[in-house]
C-alpha cells in the first residue's frame, strides 16, 4: 500500500466543501485539460494496444524456443533481438503486457468490490457488524504489505491467480477502512438526512447519494495505487513465485536475465523499463484525476487558494428573485450583475458621504477645544486604496504618484479593481464599523492594511498610513527564503497595529501553549536589551506582561491560561487572548475581522464589551467589521457600507441609522430592522414602529 | 440600551398565543432521553447523555421556537423530531400517535430545512430532481409531472422555474436555500422543522427568507418548529418557545419581562427558585444586541 | 503519557493473538496434510506407520483450538519447532539471518531520511524553482521505478563496468552501498513527495497568517512554525516505511545475494518449510507492529491534542 494513495486518504471525511462534486462529463473536460493527464491517458493507450495487439505486433509465439536463435542481435524481422532461449523478446514483452495488465485489473476489482461492499455495510449498519468488519481490517492491517503477499503466496502456492489473490488480500482492508469513514461521515451530512425525511428507502439511499462520492473517492485511491500493485505482481514474479514458465511477465524476464547481466545487459532494460513506464503512466493518471476531484489540492498547486476565499462572489445579485422583495421595507432595489461580460462596471450611484472630510465627526468634544488643539494622526489612514487581481513577479518598478518602489505586477491589472477606491479614516478612541455582506470585499480591506494580502491580489494604488506611518508595499510572500517583508512592515504588524479575528481557534499554532504565542510575539517586537546597556531599557518580563494583559481581558487565573494549549480553550476565550495579544503591546489600532461571528450570543456581548472598555482604557482606535448592523448600532462611532469592493455611504452611525441615503443602506437597514420585528425608520425622521408579528398576521383567517 | 424588549407589541402576540392553546398539539416530545457509548469492544463503555428530559409541544399551524447552543444536543433533538433517530426514554408524539419508532404513514408530514444549504442537497443531482426527490417517493406522479409541480414550488418560493436544470454549485446560498425550502414544501407536510435555517444567511437574504417562510405558513397552513440560536427572532417569528439547557428543554415565557421577575408576589407560591430555562432564555434576551445606536437622534 | 502507552500496549495484545490465529490457521490450511509434508521433507518414507508417528508427533490428533493452544505457548517461549529443511530450531535459523536485514533496513532508512527531508524543505521552500522541479520528478520517478531492475541496472554499472563496488553478498561497508541505495529509493520518493505536500499545506494554514500578522519574522515562522506542524504527519507515516522497506528487503537481498532473513524466508517458500515461514511472519509482523507503536508514541510527544485528550478549560 503506497504512502501516496494513504496521503489522498489522509482526511477520511469527504470535506464539507464537496470536491467531488463535478459531474461526470466536467470531470472528463478536467481531466482531458491537463497535459500530464493527457500524457498519462496516451501511455495508457498505447501500452493498451500493445496488449490488444500483441499477436499483429510480432508473429512469433512468445514461447517458441530456438536455441540457434539465442541473443540474436535487433534486426527488421525482431526489432529487440530474442533472449537466452531464442524467445522473441519483443513477442515476449507484448503478451507480458496482457499479463500485467489483466492481473492489476484483476486485482483491482477485487479490491474495489470487497473493500466497498465491507466499507459501505460496516459503515452504514454500524454496531456490530462495524466491529467485526474493523477487527478483520484491523487484523490485515497488521502486515507489512509485501510480507503477506510473500507469505500467502507462500501458503497457497505459485502461479498468477495466487498472486492476485495474495496482493488483494494486502490490499482489500485499506480500502475497506477508507470507504467505511467515508460512509460514516456521508450519514450524518444533511442531504442524507434530508433524503430520508423525503421518504427515501434505505436501497436507492445507498445508491443514490452514498455510493456515488464514495466510489469516485475509491477510484482515486485506487488509481494512485495501481503503480504499487503492479510493482508488486511484478516484484512476486521476479522471485519466481508468480506466473508459471512459459508464460511471459515482464517480472519473469528480469529473473531471467538476471544470470546474463555480464554479457547481455540489454536483456534487463526492456522489461524494466516497461514496467517502468506503466507504472508511471498509472502514477500520473492517479495524480491527474486526484487533482481534478479534489480542487482544493489543485488550487494548492495553482496558488490562487487564498484569493478564492477571499474574492467577492459574482453571482447574481438579484438572488433569483421574481417578484416584489419582501413585504415591507426594501424598496425593489435590484442591482445589475457585477461586472458583465465585457467588464464593465454598473453605473452606480456615487459614493454618498454625509460629512465632507473624514475627521469631521468629533461631537462630544467642544468645538472650541477641537480648534485649538493640534490634530492628532489618525490611527488609521485610508486614502484610495485600490486591489486588484494580480500576480507578484520578481523586480520592482516606480510608483510614479509617490516616488517609491513598489513591487513589479503581471495579470489584468488594468481591469476593475477587486476592491477600491476606498477612503476610510479611524482616529484613536474611535470605533468605526465597515458593514457589508459577505463577499464584498472587507476582509481584503482589512488584509492589505498591513499587508497581508493572499496570493493573487496585490495593491495596485492608494495609500495607507498607520499611525502617521506609511504601510510599505507588500513584498511577495510565496516564496518564504527570499522576499521576507521589510523590516518596516514586519515591525508595524502586530505593533503599530493588531488583528482580532473571526475563528480564532484556527489562527493559534496547535502544538504551542499560549504563554509561547506571547513570548514570540514580544520577543519579535522589544529587542534583547545589550548585556551592558543602561537599566531601564532591559526587556519587560514577557510572563509578567502577558499576565497583565490577559487579566485586564477578564481572565482570572491567567497563570494557567498561559500554559494551555489552543484546543482546550473556547472560541471566545481565544478572541479575548488575541485582544490581550494586542494589548501586550499598546497597540494604538486594533483591526477586528468580523470578531464575534462564530460566537453565541453571551460570549458576543462579551468580546463586544471588552472591545469597548479597551477602547476608553487605551484610547484604542478599532476598525470593526462585520456583516451584522446590531454589531455596528452597539459599537460603532462611524460607521462605512461596503458593497462590491466600494463603500457607497460613510458617516456618523446615528445619522446612517436613522436617516440612510444609499439605497443599499436602505435596504440593509430595512433588513436589519425588519430582524427585530421593527419598521424602518421614514425619512422624515419618524421613531421605528413595530410591526404587526407573525403570529398575530398567522391567527387571521 | 436594548430595545428590541420596548418595542415588540406584546398584547397581539400574547392575544394570539392564548388562542393557540386550544389547537390539538401536532408534535409532542415527553421526557426524551438519548445517550450515546462511546469505545469499543476493548474499551470500557461510557455513556454520554446528550438530552436528559425534552418537552416540547408543536400546535397544528403554529410555530415553536427552541433556542440553544449548537452541538451535539441540538442536532440530537432535530433528529428524533424528524422521526430519523430513535430515543432512548420518553414519549415522541405526532397527531397522538406514539411515533418512537417511526413516523411510518406519517413520513410526508414532517419535514426539514437545514442551516447549511450546500451540505443539504446531493451535489450530482439537479434542482429539479431534489425538489422530486420527495414527490417520487410519496406522489404518484409521473417524471413530466413532477417537473410540472417542481416548477410550480419554485415560484411559490419566488425563484424562477429556469432553474430547474442547474446544479446547486452554480446558485447562491439564498438561492439554494429556497430550493431547500421547495424541497420541504414539496409532499404537503403538516410540520416543518427549520434547522438554523436562516443562520447561515446575509441579513438581506434573512430577511426576505423570514418574510417567505411567514408567507407560506399564511397560505398553507403549515407549523414550524424553528430552532435557532439567534434569540431575536424568537419573539417575532414563534407563537410558543422552549429552551435548550444542559441537555433539557422546556418551555419558557417568550415575552416576559426581565424585570418582571423580581416580583414574585403576583406568582403562585412555590416559584422561588428560577427555573434554569427561564434563566437561560432571560440571558440570551439581555445579550441581544441594540436596534439602533444609543442616543439616535430620533 | 505514560496512560497513553500503556493503553496502546494493552490494545496490542488482542491483536497479536488475533494476528497468530490467522498466520496458524492460514498454515494449516495451505499444508494439506502436515504429516506428509513433513515425512516428504525429512526423506522418510510414507508407510502408514511412519504417518501414525508423524501426526502423534505432530499433534495432530488433538482439537484444532488445542493445538493453536499449545503451539502458542510454545511460540511465546521462543519454540517454533524444527525447520523442516535442517531439521534445527526454526527461532535460531531465523534470528541467525535477522542481523543482516535489521542492518540493510536501517542502512536504508537513514539514507531516506537524510536525502528526503532536505530535499522535501527545499522543493517547498522554493517552490516551482528548478530545486522544486528536480525534486518533485526525481521523486516521482523513484516511485515509479521498480527496485529489483534498479538493483540491477546499479549492479551492472558500478560492479560490472566500472567495477567500483561489489555486486554481491555482504562484507564491508562498500558491500552496503548499492542495495542500501536501492532499498531506499522508493521510501525517499515517497517521504520527499510527502514533506514538500505537508509543508506546503502548513504554508498556507491560518495560524501561518496570523503569526507573520503579529509580526513574527519570516525565519521564525518556517522553522518555528510551519516547520514543527509539518513534521506531524511525516512522522506518522514513518511506520508505513517501515513496512515497505522490510517487504523491499525481500526482494532487495534476493537481487544482491545478501544472506538477510528476507532471503531465507523466499528459499523457504520454494522449499515449502513452513515452520520457517510461520516464524519471519510472526517476526517480521511483530517488528512492524513495535515500530508502528514506537511512531504512535512520538506523534502523542510532539502533538499535545493527542497527549493531553480532549481536556477543554
Amino acid at each position: 500500500m503506497s504512502t501516496e494513495a494513504l496521503d489522498a486518504a489522509a482526511p477520511p471525511v469527504v470535506p464539507a466543501t464537496y470536491p467531488g462534486a463535478a459531474p461526470g462529463n466536467t470531470l472528463l473536460r478536467q481531466l482531458l485539460s491537463r497535459p500530464t493527464a493527457l500524457a498519462a491517458l496516451a501511455l495508457l493507450c498505447i501500452i493498451l494496444s500493445m496488449a490488444v495487439f500483441a499477436p499483429y505486433l510480432s508473429p512469433r509465439h512468445p514461447a517458441d524456443v530456438d536455441i540457434t536463435r539465442k541473443f540474436e542481435a535487433p534486426s527488421l524481422e525482431e526489432p529487440l533481438g530474442t533472449d537466452h532461449l531464442g524467445r522473441s523478446v519483443l513477442a515476449r514483452l507484448c503478451h507480458g503486457t496482457r499479463v500485467s495488465l489483466f492481473a492489476v485489473g484483476a486485482i483491482l476489482t477485487c479490491i474495489v468490490a470487497v473493500g466497498l461492499t465491507a466499507g459501505c455495510v460496516a459503515g452504514y449498519a454500524g454496531g456490530r457488524v462495524d466491529s467485526l468488519l474493523m477487527r478483520a481490517c484491523d487484523v490485515f492491517m497488521t502486515f507489512p504489505t509485501f510480507i503477506l503477499a510473500l507469505f500467502l503466496v507462500g501458503v497457497l502456492g505459485s502461479g498468477l491467480t495466487n498472486v492476485i489473490i495474495a496482493v488483494a488480500c494486502t490490499h482489500w482492508a485499506w480500502y475497506a477502512r477508507f470507504a467505511r469513514g467515508l460512509v460514516l461521515g456521508l450519514k450524518q451530512r444533511e442531504y442524507v438526512l434530508a433524503a430520508r425525511a423525503a421518504g427515501t428507502r434505505p436501497a436507492r439511499l445507498v445508491l443514490r447519494h452514498i455510493l456515488p462520492p464514495v466510489l469516485a473517492q475509491m477510484l482515486v485511491m485506487a488509481g494512485l495505487d495501481v503503480g504499487h500493485m503492479l510493482l508488486h505482481v511484478s516484484g512476486l514474479s521476479f522471485l519466481g513465485l508468480g506466473v508459471r514458465p512459459p508464460t511471459p511477465e515482464w517480472g519473469v524476464m528480469i529473473g531471467d536475465a538476471r544470470e546474463y547481466i555480464g554479457a547481455h545487459p540489454e536483456q534487463l532494460l526492456y522489461p524494466g523499463l516497461m514496467i517502468f513506464v506503466t507504472v508511471m503512466a498509472f502514477n500520473l493518471l492517479g495524480d491527474a484525476l486526484r487533482d481534478a476531484l479534489d480542487p482544493a489540492a489543485a488550487r494548492e498547486t495553482e496558488g490562487g487558494a487564498a484569493c478564492a476565499a477571499h474574492a467577492p462572489d459574482g453571482i447574481d445579485a438579484t438572488d433569483g428573485m421574481v417578484g416584489p422583495v419582501g413585504a415591507d421595507g426594501g424598496d425593489g432595489l435590484t442591482a445589475p450583475e457585477y461586472p458583465d461580460a465585457a467588464g464593465n462596471r454598473p453605473v452606480e450611484l456615487d459614493e454618498v458621504r454625509t460629512d465632507a472630510r473624514a475627521g469631521d465627526d468629533r461631537s462630544d468634544m467642544a468645538p472650541a477645544l477641537a480648534a485649538s488643539a493640534p490634530a492628532p494622526v489618525p490611527a488609521l489612514a485610508v486614502r484610495g486604496l485600490e486591489l486588484r487581481r494580480a500576480a507578484r513577479t520578481a523586480g520592482t518598478v516606480r510608483d510614479t504618484e509617490t516616488g517609491t518602489t513598489k513591487p513589479a505586477l503581471s495579470g489584468p491589472a488594468l481591469g476593475p479593481p477587486l476592491v477600491g477606491p476606498v477612503d476610510l479614516t479611524v482616529e484613536r478612541g474611535q470605533v468605526v464599523c465597515l458593514v457589508g455582506p459577505s463577499g464584498c470585499g472587507k476582509s481584503l480591506t482589512c488584509m492589505a492594511l498591513l499587508g497581508m494580502l493572499p496570493d493573487g491580489v496585490a495593491r495596485t494604488a492608494g495609500t495607507i498610513r498607520v499611525n502617521g506611518q506609511t504601510v510599505d508595499w507588500q513584498a511577495p510572500e510565496g516564496h518564504a527564503a527570499d522576499g521576507a517583508p521589510p523590516e518596516r512592515l514586519r515591525l508595524l504588524r502586530g505593533r503599530g497595529a493588531a488583528y482580532v479575528l473571526q475563528n480564532p481557534a484556527s489562527c493559534f499554532d496547535p502544538v504551542f501553549t499560549i504563554g509561547a504565542h506571547f513570548q514570540e510575539t514580544l520577543a519579535a517586537h522589544l529587542p534583547a536589551a545589550p548585556k551592558d546597556g543602561p537599566k531601564g531599557t532591559r526587556r519587560p518580563d514577557w510572563h509578567t506582561a502577558a499576565l497583565a494583559a490577559l487579566r485586564e481581558v477578564g481572565f482570572d487565573d491567567a497563570q494557567a491560561i498561559l500554559r494551555h494549549y489552543p484546543f482546550q480553550m473556547s472560541g471566545g476565550m481565544l478572541q479575548r487572548v488575541m485582544i490581550a495579544l494586542a494589548l501586550v503591546l499598546d497597540v494604538p489600532l486594533l483591526i477586528a475581522d468580523e470578531p464575534t461571528t462564530d460566537l453565541d450570543l453571551p460570549s458576543q456581548a462579551h468580546v463586544l464589551d471588552l472591545l469597548d472598555q479597551v477602547r476608553r482604557t487605551r484610547n484604542m482606535a478599532i476598525l470593526l467589521v462585520t456583516h451584522d448592523l446590531s454589531v455596528a448600532a452597539r459599537m460603532a462611532d462611524r460607521m462605512a457600507v461596503m458593497r462590491h469592493g466600494r463603500v457607497v455611504e460613510q458617516g456618523d452611525v446615528r445619522e446612517l441609522f436613522s436617516a440612510p441615503r444609499h439605497p443599499y443602506t436602505r435596504a440593509l437597514l430595512a433588513a436589519h430592522h425588519r430582524l427585530y420585528g421593527l419598521r424602518p425608520p421614514l425619512a422624515d425622521g419618524v421613531a421605528p414602529q413595530p410591526l404587526v408579528t407573525s403570529s398575530a398576521a398567522a391567527s387571521r383567517p | 440600551m436594548h430595545h428590541a424588549d420596548d418595542t415588540i407589541a406584546a398584547p397581539p402576540a400574547r392575544q394570539s398565543a392564548t388562542a393557540n392553546l386550544g389547537t390539538p398539539p401536532l408534535l409532542e416530545l415527553r421526557g426524551v432521553t438519548r445517550s450515546y457509548r462511546t469505545g469499543g469492544w476493548f474499551a470500557p463503555g461510557q455513556m454520554r447523555e446528550v438530552l436528559r428530559g425534552v418537552d416540547l409541544t408543536v400546535r397544528e399551524g403554529g410555530c415553536t421556537g427552541v433556542v440553544g447552543p449548537s452541538g451535539a444536543g441540538k442536532s440530537t433533538l432535530c433528529r428524533i423530531a424528524l422521526g430519523l433517530e430513535r430515543p432512548d426514554g420518553g414519549v415522541v408524539r405526532f397527531m397522538g400517535r406514539d411515533v418512537r419508532h417511526g413516523l411510518g404513514k406519517d413520513r410526508r408530514h414532517v419535514q426539514v430545512v437545514f442551516q447549511n444549504s450546500v451540505n443539504a442537497v446531493n451535489p450530482r443531482l439537479t434542482v429539479e430532481r431534489i425538489i422530486g426527490e420527495p414527490l417520487e417517493n410519496f406522489t404518484p406522479l409521473n417524471r413530466r409531472q413532477r417537473r410540472a409541480r417542481a416548477g410550480e414550488l419554485l415560484e411559490q418560493v419566488h425563484l424562477s422555474p429556469a432553474l430547474l436544470d442547474r446544479l446547486p454549485h452554480r446558485l447562491s446560498g439564498g438561492q439554494l436555500q429556497r430550493v431547500c425550502i421547495a424541497r420541504a414544501l414539496a409532499p404537503r407536510p403538516r410540520l416543518i422543522l427549520l434547522d438554523e435555517a436562516l443562520s447561515s444567511l446575509d441579513m438581506l437574504v434573512q430577511a426576505r427568507v423570514l418574510d417567505l417562510l411567514t408567507e407560506l405558513r399564511r397560505a398553507t397552513g403549515t407549523a414550524y418548529l424553528f430552532v435557532t440560536h439567534d434569540v431575536r427572532l424568537v419573539p417575532l417569528f414563534c407563537d410558543e418557545a422552549a429552551v435548550l439547557t444542559e441537555g433539557r428543554v422546556a418551555p419558557v415565557d417568550m415575552h416576559a419581562r426581565a424585570q418582571s421577575r423580581t416580583r414574585q408576589a403576583p406568582h403562585p407560591a412555590g416559584a422561588h427558585h428560577a427555573d434554569p430555562h427561564q434563566v437561560a432564555y432571560d440571558a440570551l434576551r439581555a445579550a441581544i444586541l441594540p436596534a439602533m445606536p444609543a442616543n439616535a437622534p430620533l | 503519557m505514560p496512560a497513553y502507552i500503556l493503553k496502546r500496549l494493552a490494545a496490542l495484545i488482542p491483536l497479536l493473538l488475533l494476528v497468530s490465529v490467522v498466520v496458524f490457521l492460514l498454515l494449516r490450511a495451505a499444508q494439506g496434510d502436515p504429516a506428509m509434508a513433513y515425512l516428504r521433507l525429512s526423506r522418510i518414507p510414507p508407510t502408514d506407520e511412519a504417518l501414525a508417528t508423524a501426526r502423534r508427533m505432530l499433534e495432530l490428533d488433538l482439537p484444532l483450538w488445542e493445538q493453536y493452544a499449545r503451539w502458542l505457548a510454545r511460540a511465546v517461549i521462543g519454540d517454533f519447532g524444527n525447520s523442516y529443511v535442517t531439521g534445527r530450531p526454526v527461532l535460531g535459523e531465523v534470528l541467525h539471518y535477522l542481523p543482516a536485514t535489521l542492518q540493510l533496513a536501517g542502512a536504508a532508512l537513514l539514507l531516506t531520511l537524510a536525502v528526503s527531508v532536505p530535499l522535501g524543505v527545499g522543493a517547498a521552500l522554493h517552490r516551482d524553482r528548478p530545486l522544486d522541479n528536480a525534486a518533485r520528478a526525481l521523486s516521482f520517478t523513484s516511485v515509479s521505478l521498480p527496485n529489483f531492475w534498479l538493483g540491477f541496472l546499479l549492479v551492472w554499472l558500478f560492479a560490472v563496468k566500472l567495477g567500483w563496488l561489489p555486486a554481491l553478498g555482504r562484507g564491508g561497508l562498500e558491500h552496503m552501498v548499492l542495495p542500501a541505495i536501492t532499498l531506499s529509493l522508493m521510501s525517499m520518493g515517497i517521504n520527499t513527495r510527502l514533506i514538500r505536500t505537508s509543508l506546503l499545506e502548513n504554508m498556507h494554514a491560518r495560524h501561518i497568517m496570523y503569526a507573520r500578522a503579529r509580526g513574527i519574522s519570516e525565519h521564525a515562522v518556517v522553522w518555528r512554525h510551519m516547520f514543527k506542524n509539518s513534521l506531524i504527519p511525516v512522522l506518522t507515516s514513518l511506520g508505513m516505511h517501515v513496512g515497505e522497506l522490510l517487504g523491499g528487503a525481500v526482494i532487495v537481498e534476493t537481487v544482491f545475494a545478501w544472506p538477510g532473513v528476507g532471503r531465507y524466508a523466499v528459499s523457504a517458500v520454494y522449499n515449502r518449510d513452513y515452520p520457517i515461514l510461520q516464524c519471519f511472519m510472526l517476526l517480521m509482523t511483530a517488528i512492524f507492529v513495535l515500530c508502528n507503536l514506537a511512531v504512535d508514541i512520538l506523534y502523542a510527544w510532539a502533538d499535545p491534542r493527542i497527549r493531553l485528550g480532549e481536556d477543554r478549560a
